[in-house]
């Protein structure tokens, strides 16, 4: 599938600030299952980019703005081509994960991090799900991604990025960093080496991954992939308990949210920003005809209705 | 006025097994023997009074608040003769060349040492120092470790060993100048008879080795800072000494600021841009668009300008992974791996905790070893065996089983000792040696170093900030001739 | 030099004049409130305290800054006079209160503190007797000292501070520095006597000589006057020397003078605002006919404040802009979250 993606995020301050450094990861990796062709980043006020591949691998854009400013407004757009992965049915069983050569590379993705922070109910959780569902690490690992599904409603605004990860189980609510959270920590709990990834998602619904149409206006996504001793890594989307397919576009994974934020800075002043953030991602390759018309598709993507994250952003 | 009988167990410093001051000790001792009971305490006096005055104190935390003290230095010196000074030069260099090769390879190279499977992976990546944000920023030369301060310990037998190593923020030099500049008001004779080689060039050598790591675009003459926390930093004192003596500015966060990833001063003027920072902030600190969003004292943007290479910064950004005690088990293997030696000074014998079988042994054994925390430095969270009771050896068990990555064991090292002031005698107390270690074109060792002593007798902790004092540190020159590094 | 050091330079120099200029007037106020009786001599402390434009009982937490104790305050001394607090009492605030915005200990204490970061760019001897002077004000008994004999008490302040110049002019290297501070105690002294002329003149009216006297005494210019003009003091000819003369060193032409000296020595290139402004307000104090002036003293001698706060507020934008406060905010964009 051809994407075009074009991510936009403004800050409107209501003072004036000045001196502000951001880091922003939203480019698309390339790896097996996606291509890069294109990748650009502007800012309002212009501002010098430093571009550099970061520990995980992401590519990171770092730029200042030192003079007084009131809007910043930071634009990404890509353009990549994705396919689907290829499917995994069975997995090596369980004891292949306390190879000691399985572990010593994967120890980061093995540990607690501040996102991942699993309590002993949740250990427990994950335990009875291993010991109910045979002995190899891919049924298992499905099996935890259906129950994070199961766990966890979708509601916008429920949770805060800093909630830690037993609470929001608690609570049972959360949106998709929040089911990558928690499925990360579940998986770790039980010795299943597993990694928080950030990217978008080409769809208007996040909790259902739907396409009905040609573009979209979304946020960006979150999902999780584990490793499985002798296949490398498996991608899942337990936001909307779909496997991870053509419409996933990978920006990047760390141990947690922390490591892959899709734009983080400081700035001085008085100024409290309004951020106003969206992606609008495009399929080139519409998997209509070409003689069907582009003008209703658009209509119908507009008059939609709207999701409850979209109503927030209304509000907002 | 002292008198020392060799005890069993520990090597003394000044006297031999059969009571006899050892050759190198002789003039300090007879020295000593001349003086009074009052004399001593007359130079006790002055020595207070001129810390006081100086304001040379130290901050010592816990209870409810920090509390300022001046700075306790035991007037009886402790002396190292040439030949064996240059053994210690020789290991120092080969550990700190080793080390600083380990962090390069770890964060600017191929990371071959993993690779080749001379360290696992794990180690590398369960380290709290390893700061994945400082990954692939050059260093000059790989002088990551610009200022180690490496510690040193002689065990029963006279043998030194290297107790640990510390890359991020060594401190302490101050006082080592300080110490001399104090025993040679007090003792100027005792100078005038022995080649004591002089520590008072720090501050150009500091500064050398700080230039030497400029980015090779800022020119002829970089502008070097010292960047501090700020007045209310229990090392502020030093931090102030440092630029002083180098002549450069003394600058904290606010006074810098990042544009087009090049960082510059505030000044009157306008901005002025930094080439070099030495910094005396914890990386946690050090950059808040990448660490700790919260801290206000460091420098918004500060490591895009290191990674754009048009600022350098010492000591480098994540060499916690050097000085963590799990890693420094690992050092001999590094110095075979990396320059094809035998290491020159050993370790203390260590114990990985992580290690099943090494584990079992500890808990087995644990109320005759030391346990430490891998990542804590100035003698914070360690449990000394035989000392402890009963429910703090549990609670170091407990502490080893949760974590285990977290702990390391070592032998009880009986440290060497030497007479030092108790009140109204000279008696025996443990002694340690922290020598300063500058990395820049070449690998410099300051002479000597902070010899660190335990007040309290039959203590093993030497820590300032624990009840510990220090000495002036002299290292006697070649056949008694004058040292060329003093002049130089 | 970094700019925050530089204004750290000159909020000390404000500061250690301001404390000076506070204990001189305390010191003639009390001495002529002696023979007098309660009521009047209480007509007195508050006159002083409207001079310093502080409010005596100031509560702790809202003390920030100077230019807030520089808002004028309403007439408390006077609604609890005699019920509350009496002169000596009021006086003793004025010295020793540690939190009160204005009184020469906080004063004491901000210069200390400025010079604290500064503690490598001033010689060590500064140091060492701010800080001696900084915790005699702070003992216990200093407060009982002040009550008992206040005299003393006052002068020890006076000479402390005079010896504290008297450091900075003879161990401190002239350079930027130095300057700032000079600035800094040359425009807050020139301030001082503005506010103490506009404060004092409406008392002047019968032309009483004692009145004139504590005036001239509260700047430690009596004895300077006498000598410049032979005759017995007149009100008008008591705010012409205050305002204009040029050789006395309290004068507020004599101030702006010096600060002008210091700014074109600070200026790297060209006339900066600052030395514009001071430029400006000199040559009217220097070229305006004084007749002329004191027929309307009072409208003069506000727009003169006004311009010697305007003169500080641009030497701080034009040499401490970049030491502005570092007020940091973190912002990050979440998945899945619009905001």
């Amino acid at each position: 599938m051809r994407l075009d993606i074009s991510y936009r995020t403004r800050f409107a301050f209501d003072a004036p600030v000045r001196e502000s450094q951001n880091e922003m990861r939203a480019c698309p990796v390339s790896d097996e299952r996606q291509q890069l062709l294109s990748y650009r980043v502007t800012v309002e006020p212009s501002a010098r980019m430093l571009s550099f591949t970061d520990y995980w691998g992401t590519r990171v854009d770092h730029f200042g703005v030192t003079d007084t400013h009131t809007a910043l407004e930071v634009t990404a757009e890509a353009s990549v081509e994705t396919q689907d992965p290829p499917p995994v049915s069975t997995g090596p069983p369980l004891e292949t994960l306390k190879e000691a050569g399985f572990r010593d590379q994967h120890e980061e993705f093995l540990k607690r991090s501040p996102h991942t922070d699993w309590n002993d109910d949740m250990a427990q959780a994950a335990r009875s799900l291993a010991e109910a569902n045979g002995s190899d690490v891919a049924s298992v690992v499905t099996e935890i991604h259906r129950f994070v599904g199961d766990k966890l409603s979708y509601e916008p605004g429920a949770t805060d990025i800093g909630e830690p990860i037993a609470n929001i189980a608690a609570k049972g609510v959360g949106v998709c960093q929040d089911y990558a959270h928690l499925a990360v920590a579940l998986c770790r709990s039980i010795g299943i080496p597993a990694r928080y990834v950030s990217g978008y998602l080409f769809s208007s619904n996040d909790r259902t991954g739907s396409i009905d149409g040609d573009l979209v206006r979304v946020q960006t996504h979150a999902w999780f992939e584990v490793a499985i001793p002798g296949l490398g890594w498996l991608p899942l989307d337990p936001t909307n308990g779909l496997p991870v397919g053509r419409q996933h576009v990978k920006i990047g994974h760390g141990r947690d949210y922390d490591d892959v934020p899709p734009l983080r800075g400081v700035y001085s002043g008085p100024g409290t920003p309004k951020v106003d953030a969206s992606v609008e991602i495009r399929r080139m390759d519409p998997a209509r005809p070409p003689s069907t018309p582009m003008q209703p598709s658009l209509l119908r993507t507009v008059q939609a209705p709207r999701t409850r994250q979209q109503q927030q952003q209304q509000q907002q | 006025m002292a008198a020392m009988s060799a005890a069993p167990g520990f090597f003394d410093e000044a006297v031999d097994e059969d009571g006899r001051t050892r050759d190198h000790y002789r003039p300090v001792q007879e020295w000593f023997d001349r003086l009074t009971l009052e004399q001593v305490k007359g130079l006790e006096e002055q020595r207070n009074e001129s810390f006081r005055r100086q304001g040379i104190t130290f901050t010592v935390y816990g209870g409810d608040e920090g509390t300022e003290r001046t700075w306790p230095m035991d007037l009886f010196p402790r002396v190292i003769d040439a030949e064996e000074w240059a053994m210690l030069e020789r290991g120092l260099i080969q550990r700190v060349t080793a080390l600083n090769r380990f962090l390069d390879d770890i964060y600017a190279g191929e990371q071959a040492i993993v690779h080749d499977g001379i360290v696992p992976r794990r180690l590398i990546t369960s380290c709290t120092g390893f700061e994945r944000e400082a990954m692939n920023v050059a260093v000059p030369m790989g002088a990551r470790c610009l200022v180690a301060g490496i510690d040193l310990v002689r065990d029963g037998d006279g043998a030194y060993r290297v107790l640990e190593d510390n890359l991020r923020n060594p401190s302490g030099i101050s006082y080592v100048i300080e110490n001399r500049a104090a025993m040679t008001k007090l003792l100027p004779a005792a100078f005038s008879d022995l080649a004591v080689r002089s520590v008072d060039h720090y501050g150009r050598s500091l500064l050398r080795a700080l230039r030497s790591i400029a980015p090779p675009a800022c020119g002829d003459d970089p502008t070097v800072a010292v960047l501090t926390p700020g007045i209310f930093n229990s090392a502020y004192f030093e931090h102030a000494f440092l630029a002083r003596s180098m002549g450069v500015e003394l600058v904290e966060g606010r006074d810098l600021v990042v544009d087009d990833h090049v960082v510059a001063m505030r000044t009157t003027r306008g901005l002025e841009r930094v080439d070099v920072i030495y910094r005396r902030i914890d990386d946690a600190f050090l950059d808040p668009v990448v660490f700790n969003p919260q801290s206000t004292l460091g420098v918004p943007g500060l490591m895009a300008a290191a990674r754009a290479g048009t600022v350098s910064i010492a000591n480098s950004v994540g060499n916690g992974v050097g000085d963590d005690k799990a890693v420094y088990a690992y050092v001999p293997d590094m110095i075979r791996y990396y320059l094809g030696e035998e290491t020159i000074i050993p370790n203390a014998d260590t114990y990985l905790l992580w290690e099943e079988d090494q584990r079992a042994e500890v808990l087995e054994r644990i109320d005759q070893l030391v346990v430490k925390p891998v990542a804590e430095s100035g003698g914070y969270g360690i449990v000394i065996g035989p000392k402890a009771t009963d429910a703090e050896l549990a609670e170091a068990r407990q502490k080893i089983l949760d974590d285990p990555r977290n702990w390391i064991a070592q032998e009880v090292v009986n440290l060497s000792r030497l007479p030092a002031w108790a009140g109204d005698h000279f008696a025996p107390r443990h002694i340690d040696l922290r020598p300063f270690v500058l990395s820049g074109e070449q690998v410099e060792v300051i002479p000597g170093g902070l010899t660190r002593v335990a007040l309290r007798e039959g203590s093993l902790i030497v820590n300032s900030s624990q009840g510990g004092g220090s000495k002036d540190t002299w290292v006697l020159g070649d056949s008694g001739q004058l040292d060329q590094a003093a002049q130089s | 030099m970094l700019a925050r050091h530089a204004e750290d330079m000159f909020w000390a120099g404000r500061y250690l004049e301001r404390a000076e200029d506070t204990a001189r007037m305390v010191r003639a106020t009390l001495l002529s409130t002696v023979a007098e009786p309660p009521a009047q001599a209480i007509d007195r402390m508050q006159n002083l305290i409207s001079t310093l434009r502080l409010e005596v009982q100031a509560p702790a937490e809202d003390v920030e800054t100077m230019a807030e104790s520089l808002t004028p305050s309403p007439p408390m001394l006077r609604s609890e006079a005699g019920l509350g607090i009496d002169v000596q009492a009021a006086a003793t605030r004025l010295v020793v209160a540690p939190t009160m915005a204005g009184s020469v200990a906080f004063c004491i204490g901000r210069t200390r503190e400025n010079f604290r970061s500064l503690r490598d760019q001033i010689p060590s001897e500064l140091w060492e007797q701010i800080n001696e002077f900084h915790l005699r004000l702070r003992q216990d008994d200093f407060p009982a000292a002040m009550e008992q004999d206040p005299f003393q008490t006052l002068d020890f302040i006076r000479v402390s501070c005079q010896s504290l110049t008297g450091v900075i002019s003879s161990s401190m290297a002239q350079g930027e520095g130095y300057r700032f501070l000079v600035l800094g105690q040359m425009l807050e002294r020139a301030l001082m006597t503005c506010r103490l002329i506009s404060v004092r003149y409406p008392e002047h009216d019968g032309s009483s000589y004692d009145e004139m006297a504590l005036t001239l005494r509260s700047v430690s210019a009596l004895e300077a006057y006498q000598r410049a003009s032979q005759s017995s003091p007149l009100g008008s000819d008591v705010a012409r020397f205050l305002m204009v003369n040029d050789s006395f060193p309290r004068s507020v032409l004599y101030c702006l003078r010096l600060s002008e000296t210091q700014v074109e020595a600070l200026a790297s290139n060209g006339r900066p605002p600052p030395l514009q402004r001071l430029g400006q307000l000199r040559s009217e104090l220097e070229y305006t006919d004084f007749d002329t002036m004191v027929a309307d003293l009072p409208r003069h001698l506000s727009d003169l404040e006004a311009g010697v706060r305007n003169v500080a507020d641009l030497v701080s934008g034009h040499f401490f802009r970049n030491a502005e406060a570092f007020d940091l905010h973190s912002q990050a964009i979440t998945p899945g979250v619009s905001s």
